[in-house]
């Protein structure tokens, strides 16, 4: 019987909102209200006790800034989190830092409750593009936070990178690039702007109040990206992603290879069996209401499922791993796509090999395109 | 004894008036109850509602005491006011004895007017010339009425005016046509001929049609004979028409009705027939018999190959009352099944399409129309052909041939220069210029009908500022250096993207069509090539560059459902297109051969 391994707890709280964001957070800094938040997550994984394994692989604290909590939130948090599971030996335990905000005590707190990964929301190391992106930390706060990180011993870091910002030039992006590269971090999770709809940029971008970098241009600097990251001897293993050897994030990769995970707080989403769930955007009624369990489920056919699988693994530079998907489904990823993918591997936009399907590495710039195309229907 | 029926029609331009002068008079003449008058009572069709314009004609009896205090019958016969249906109104005109010529008091003579007025000259009618819409602020009706003196030579007196909004007038043009139009020429002592100027379509009883007894009467039970058809049928009902069918025993001689015979499709009755009895040894056929030919021919596909039968099933109920629709089963390579349809003109092309969408909830795919083409072989062979698929440079042609039109347009002095020199363009072949007074002009032409039947019309109408009206008959064939365009995507011919076009014009329109191509062609996963070729020679290419990124760049446990719904959202969008080898082309690419020039 398959069990949840994996945990992702969502923290709803920032200092500010950045326009281009479209995860769901606010901007309170009432404490009594992120108490009783951390309180009532607690309640929730109580209850999800049946369905969590006794191991746990990977926990990933995000949001939101999950450093906007105070200390003793945090440690209540922590305390109360480790109460309940058990971290199984070569854990992933990640929590999202802003380097703005996060002081070296939190990051103590977090080494001493067996935190073993940060990912710092750097996105550049250009004042401008900071200023743009409406982020208030600086390029200083990231060297400021990565070094204190380090001297702590944390020793498996991401930093995260947005390019394509409106007003980016190749050469800025070269310096960030430059200065990524010169912290040496262990992961790198590489985004092209996205103006999601209903955020601020979305809306300013319709305007035409801000002028998005158009698509050749993207795609230059994202194939610049893959390119001077790979001489800086990082793999590139999913879309937007990058680690040195055995760094990658776990955590993520189990969404990848359609493994179970839990989500607690407000706009987390669960998978499990043929079930996903999610709790609504909604802090105040997370706090006040009794749970339900299982809120907005709904349950996905066997071809959802299989569209879901080919849409995930493919995002990963290794794909699909035919014993897997034969192990998961009880037939051959052939069997099932064969129709749709002919004519990819015919011209080798797919390719496939003894073990794996995957993107043919030249265009992984197009995945939409492919996926969208090979989807059954 | 028929001196008491008055049989006419009114003939007009489009919108000059036609059917609202016809309500006044139902209205007037207590034919339709107040309460029941609709805007434009005789066009029934939901499409003739909205258009404005008449697509079926139809026929009506009113009964009117005038002021000799004796009862007449008046049966008004609605001509179709558009040019696409010249022959149908030649029937209807013919079962006429008086026209009354309707003419805008704001716009004056226009080509259709015209037109229909030669035919009812034709046909010996009484003219009652009519100036309507004098209501109207920017109405000229003595300048207008100078107009009609100088076309058909009547005097001042003789013309009347109205407004068929408000009812002014008419009351004198019902006492006018008591007194003007002359009673039916034929005898009931004569053997049986009825002429059919009309059919329609029953659901419940099948082929109605509409007929004048010229000659002889009609009765219920009659074994009768359509002569220029060769079939024997039974009259299973005879009658009149009001607002509603009114069942007779008899139809005499002047008398104008329906007949139904139980035949199922309307194809069957022809407009134009002559209706006798089957037991005459001699049966004379009135003149004027056409078996019309359809101009206009386009490819009809659905969007869905699924969509096939249904397609089918729907042509088929259109030809059910529309009997000068003709269709034959077509096959793409790039559309898959589909219909090769013949149609009388553009106007009629238009309501085809839109009745299939509306009427039947149809998706399809029209492909660039053609005329019909003569093809003359070395071994003496002519071959006509409609679709540009059938032209083949190894066939050993020695001509081509293509139908030519006599034209008329009329406009304003001010526009004749922009309008000659569009007609140069369209190969027009100028005749002469009159003057219908010192502001308007009859321009003569004839042209070849491919270089009318799509956008002519509308480019006329842009650059006369909605002046000009046009109106034409098709003549003759002439020879013409015709060749035939294929547009190539990745080297692949796409046939239903194919055209018959002149030699001289095949450059810029390739040129054009390769443009145009690349606008609507979305960027792809692989380069498009868009070729435009006369045999292997290319004469003109452009490319879409492949799509360089279609990459969502952040998913994480979030949202999984929600994203694999935006790539399956992107997967129907593509279903949408047609795919053409590798490529996939918008249905938009087929229409953007008709809108060239946008």
């Amino acid at each position: 019987m398959e069990i949840i391994e994996n945990v992702y707890i969502h923290i709803p709280f920032c200092d500010s909102k950045c326009p281009y964001c479209d995860f769901y957070s606010i901007t309170t800094q009432d404490n009594s209200i992120k108490n009783k938040y951390v309180s009532k997550l607690l309640e929730e994984i109580e209850q999800y006790c049946d369905i969590i394994s006794p191991n746990i692989r990977s926990v990933y604290i995000g949001g939101g800034t999950p450093n906007s909590l105070d200390a003793l939130s945090l440690e209540n948090l922590l305390t109360g989190l480790l109460n309940q599971i058990h971290l199984a030996e070569g854990y992933e335990f990640t929590v999202e830092v802003n380097p703005g905000s996060v002081t070296e005590e939190k990051l103590k707190l977090f080494k001493e409750f067996g935190i073993n990964r940060l990912s710092v929301g750097s996105q550049t190391f250009l004042k401008k593009e900071l200023k743009t992106l409406g982020r208030t930390h600086s390029p200083q706060d990231i060297f400021r936070t990565f070094n204190t990180a380090r001297k702590l011993g944390f020793n498996n870091i991401n930093l995260d990178l947005i390019f394509s910002i409106p007003g980016q030039t190749i050469n800025s992006l070269i310096y960030t690039l430059n200065k990524l590269a010169e912290l040496d971090p262990e992961h790198i999770s590489a985004y092209m702007l996205t103006y999601y709809e209903g955020t601020e940029f979305y809306r300013r971008s319709v305007k035409k109040d801000l002028i998005k970098i158009v698509d050749d241009i993207e795609v230059e600097y994202y194939d610049f990206v893959k390119e001077f990251l790979g001489s800086k001897g990082f793999e590139h293993y999913e879309l937007s992603n990058f680690s040195k050897k055995n760094k990658m994030s776990n955590h993520n990769l189990n969404t990848w290879n359609f493994g179970a995970y839990i989500g607690l707080g407000t706009s987390a989403h669960s998978f499990y069996l043929d079930s996903r769930w999610f709790n609504d955007n909604n802090v105040k009624n997370y706090i006040d209401l009794k749970f339900n369990k299982y809120p907005n489920r709904s349950t996905l056919s066997l071809t959802d499922k299989k569209n879901e699988y080919i849409m995930l693994g493919l995002r990963k530079t290794s794909g699909i791993s035919l014993e897997n998907y034969n192990n998961f489904f009880g037939n051959t990823i052939d069997f099932d796509f064969r129709k749709k993918i002919g004519k990819y591997l015919e011209n080798n936009y797919l390719i496939l090999d003894e073990s794996r399907l995957y993107l043919n590495p030249e265009k992984i710039n197009i995945y939409n395109s492919i996926v969208s195309d090979i989807l059954l229907d | 004894m028929n001196d008491n029926i008055r049989n006419f029609c009114i003939v007009a331009h489009i919108d000059h008036g036609k059917s609202t002068l016809a309500d006044r008079m139902l209205q007037i003449t207590g034919t339709v109850a107040e309460r029941d008058i609709k805007k434009q009572t005789l066009d029934d069709m939901e499409l003739e509602q909205e258009r404005g314009i008449t697509i079926k004609s139809h026929a009506i009896r009113m009964e009117h005491t005038a002021l000799d205090k004796k009862k007449y019958i008046l049966n008004l016969i609605d001509t179709p006011g558009h040019v696409d249906f010249t022959y149908e109104v030649s029937r209807s005109i013919a079962a006429c004895e008086g026209a009354i010529l309707v003419v805008d008091a704001s716009q004056g003579i226009e080509a259709q007017t015209l037109s229909n007025l030669y035919l009812a000259m034709e046909q010996d009618l009484e003219i009652i010339p009519v100036i309507n819409k004098i209501d109207l602020p920017a109405a000229q009706p003595e300048v207008v009425a100078q107009q009609v003196i100088d076309l058909i030579g009547c005097d001042d007196d003789d013309i009347i005016f109205t407004s068929a909004k408000t009812g002014e007038g008419i009351e004198s043009l019902l006492e006018k046509i008591v007194q003007v139009i002359p009673p039916p020429k034929g005898s009931e002592d004569k053997p049986l001929q009825a002429l059919i100027f009309d059919s329609m379509y029953d659901s419940f009883r099948g082929a109605v049609a509409y007929i004048k007894v010229v000659n002889g009467f009609i009765q219920k039970g009659d074994k009768i004979k359509l002569i220029n058809t060769d079939q024997s049928l039974f009259v299973e009902e005879i009658g009149i028409l009001k607002m509603e069918r009114v069942k007779k025993e008899t139809l005499k001689a002047g008398e104008v009705g329906y007949l139904i015979t139980g035949t199922k499709t309307a194809k069957d009755i022809k407009v134009g027939d002559t209706v006798t009895l089957d037991s005459y040894k001699t049966k004379v056929s009135l003149p004027g018999y056409q078996d019309i030919k359809p101009m206009v021919f386009s490819g009809v596909f659905p969007v869905s190959t699924e969509d096939y039968e249904d397609l089918k099933d729907s042509l088929e109920k259109l030809q059910l009352n529309d009997s000068s629709l003709v269709y034959l089963p077509e096959n793409s390579t790039a559309l898959g099944f589909g219909f090769r349809v013949g149609y009388l003109g553009l106007l009629h092309m238009e309501i085809v399409h839109e009745r299939l969408e509306r009427e039947y909830d149809l998706s399809v795919i029209n492909t660039f129309p053609s005329v019909t083409y003569k093809l003359h072989k070395q071994n003496g062979d002519i071959e006509e052909i409609n679709n540009p698929k059938d032209l083949n440079s190894n066939d050993m042609i020695i001509k081509i041939e293509e139908p030519y039109i006599k034209a008329q347009i009329i406009t304003l002095t001010e526009h004749i220069g922009p309008i000659m020199k569009l007609s140069l363009e369209r190969r027009g072949i100028y005749h002469l210029t009159d003057y219908l007074d010192e502001n308007r002009v009859v321009l003569k032409y004839d042209f070849p009908l491919s270089e009318v039947i799509f956008d002519f019309f509308d480019k006329l109408k842009s650059i006369s500022r909605g002046y000009a009206s046009f109106d034409y008959e098709v003549t003759d064939y002439q020879p013409a250096d015709m060749i035939k365009l294929d547009i190539m995507l990745n080297g692949e011919k796409v046939d239903a993207l194919a055209a018959i076009i002149h030699k001289d014009k095949a450059y810029h329109y390739g040129e054009r069509i390769c443009k145009k191509l690349k606008e609507i062609i979305p960027r792809q996963m692989y380069d498009v090539a868009i070729q435009a070729g006369i045999g292997s020679r290319i004469i003109a290419r452009t490319t879409v560059k492949a799509l360089r990124k279609n990459v969502t760049a952040k998913c994480y446990g979030g949202d999984i459902t929600r994203k694999r719904k935006l790539l399956e959202k992107q997967k129907k969008g593509k279903k949408r297109m047609k795919q053409i080898g590798s490529v996939e082309l918008p249905q938009e690419a087929f229409l953007a051969l008709l809108k060239i020039d946008e």
